[in-house]
């Protein structure tokens, strides 16, 4: 009994050893309030005026089956990331490629990213906390949301 | 076919047979069915706890989180097997443990612990996919034609 | 998130009660059964009728083995768009990887750990 317990005991350690990134967003993600945004969902910061960003949050928002949004922008790339309402998840290809529609038509000399995933919006809105915190430079900003477009399109 | 066995019965064999009929134990199917439908919905909704464990602190998404989901479901499955737990579960839940993915690790581990006496290689080796195995045939041959059938479908048909 | 632990629930009890009702109404074995509910994830994601679920229900839709036969369909599909044909034979455990080599990887722990009961 007792040697059974230490062996998955260890086998234990060696899986989460193993797995990505062990509690790096542990963090920025605690005690916040995680679906619902206090504020309207985009950011402000003195040199880098969010404005684009908050424009399709507004568009976005406006739709019937999104239950919130929220999104970064840079001068050539937007990255927006919602949650469908429920009873309209059967739906979400179709309104995945709704939104890419409407924003690029929107916004055509942007590069859009769009991701209905929750992970995507958890790491979005920290971002968007964090350009309105610490004033990142344009170059930083568009770095992180590369690095976010990549994970969301990670399939396995 | 079992008509066909009846016929070759003497009178008394067939009396006997109506009346084993009237006596075998009927199967409480809506009570199995709501056992099911709690343990295989519990089973799930752990599922789901862990694959939002994973997202909020791994940088796995929605996504990718199924893989190491499933890998820990059928860890557990191992444990509690393991000890004998799972056993009791399923005879309580019946389809409610067998059709979630643990009850898939549970077939694939009882068999390897249970032939272990035979040895690794003839014993675990040979009889571990004994009744997993039919799963991953029939899943990997039908996966194998609706796939082939689909990309005819979609390259030369012009479908989807 | 809370309704997606309810439908989570209910979706995934639903798949059981399905295969429950096979072992009891129909008198299969459950070997059988859960190949029939393999075989029919594969034929809905076919149709592309088990992606939509798996947003639906999440957890609900991927842990039921009705998703191995989905995962198999996808990676096949996936590959295939890729590579052309002969993606259909070599993708087909790119997504189900993890289901089964866990399988074996707990299987040969679980031999080793434990021995066997009665």
């Amino acid at each position: 009994m007792m040697k059974q317990l230490i062996g998955i005991i260890i086998i234990g350690f060696v899986l989460l050893g193993c797995a990505r990134e062990p509690g790096v967003q542990k963090q920025s993600l605690q005690g916040e309030n995680m679906i619902s945004l206090s504020t309207d969902g985009t950011a402000r910061s003195h040199e880098e005026s969010q404005s684009v960003a908050e424009q399709a949050v507004k568009q976005v928002k406006a739709r019937n089956e999104i239950r919130d949004a929220v999104a970064v922008s840079t001068n050539r790339k937007l990255l927006l990331a919602y949650q469908v309402k429920q009873m309209d998840r059967f739906r979400m290809k179709q309104i995945a490629k709704d939104i890419q529609q409407q924003l690029e038509l929107l916004f055509p000399d942007h590069d859009v990213t769009i991701s209905s995933d929750l992970k995507l919006f958890w790491k979005t809105d920290e971002l968007r906390g964090k350009i309105e915190k610490d004033h990142m430079s344009e170059r930083k900003i568009n770095q992180q949301i590369n690095q976010l477009k990549r994970l969301s399109e990670e399939r396995t | 076919m079992a008509n066909e066995k009846r016929k070759n019965l003497t009178p008394v064999q067939q009396e006997y047979h109506l009346f084993e009929k009237e006596r075998e134990t009927k199967r409480p199917v809506l009570k199995n069915c709501l056992r099911a439908f709690l343990i295989g919905g519990l089973i799930c909704a752990i599922g789901q706890a862990i694959s939002y464990f994973y997202m909020y602190f791994f940088d796995f998404t929605e996504q990718t989180a199924g893989n190491p989901t499933v890998a820990t479901m059928v860890f557990l499955s191992m444990i509690l097997t393991g000890f004998g737990v799972y056993d009791r579960i399923a005879q309580f839940a019946g389809a409610g443990t067998a059709v979630p993915v643990t009850g898939f690790g549970n077939a694939v581990i009882s068999a390897a612990i249970e032939h272990r006496t035979e040895g690794f290689v003839l014993g675990v080796g040979a009889n571990m996919f004994k009744l997993a195995g039919s799963v991953i045939l029939f899943g990997t041959f039908t996966a194998f034609v609706v796939a082939l059938v689909k990309t005819i479908a979609v390259k030369w048909g012009g479908l989807g | 998130m809370m309704a997606m632990f309810f439908w989570a629930f209910v979706v995934g009890g639903l798949i059981c009660v399905i295969g429950q009702i096979m072992m009891d109404v129909f008198h299969l074995t459950p070997a059988h059964t859960l190949t029939i509910l393999v075989v029919a994830g594969a034929i809905l994601d076919g149709f592309g009728l088990y992606e939509p679920l798996i947003d639906f229900a999440g957890a609900g839709a991927t842990i039921p083995i009705t998703s191995f036969g989905n995962a198999l369909v996808h990676g096949a599909l996936q590959e295939a768009d890729k590579h052309g044909i002969i993606g259909v034979l070599t993708g087909m455990f790119e997504v189900t990887s993890a289901g089964i080599s866990a399988a074996i990887v707990f299987g040969f722990i679980g031999a080793l750990l434990f021995r066997p009961k009665g």
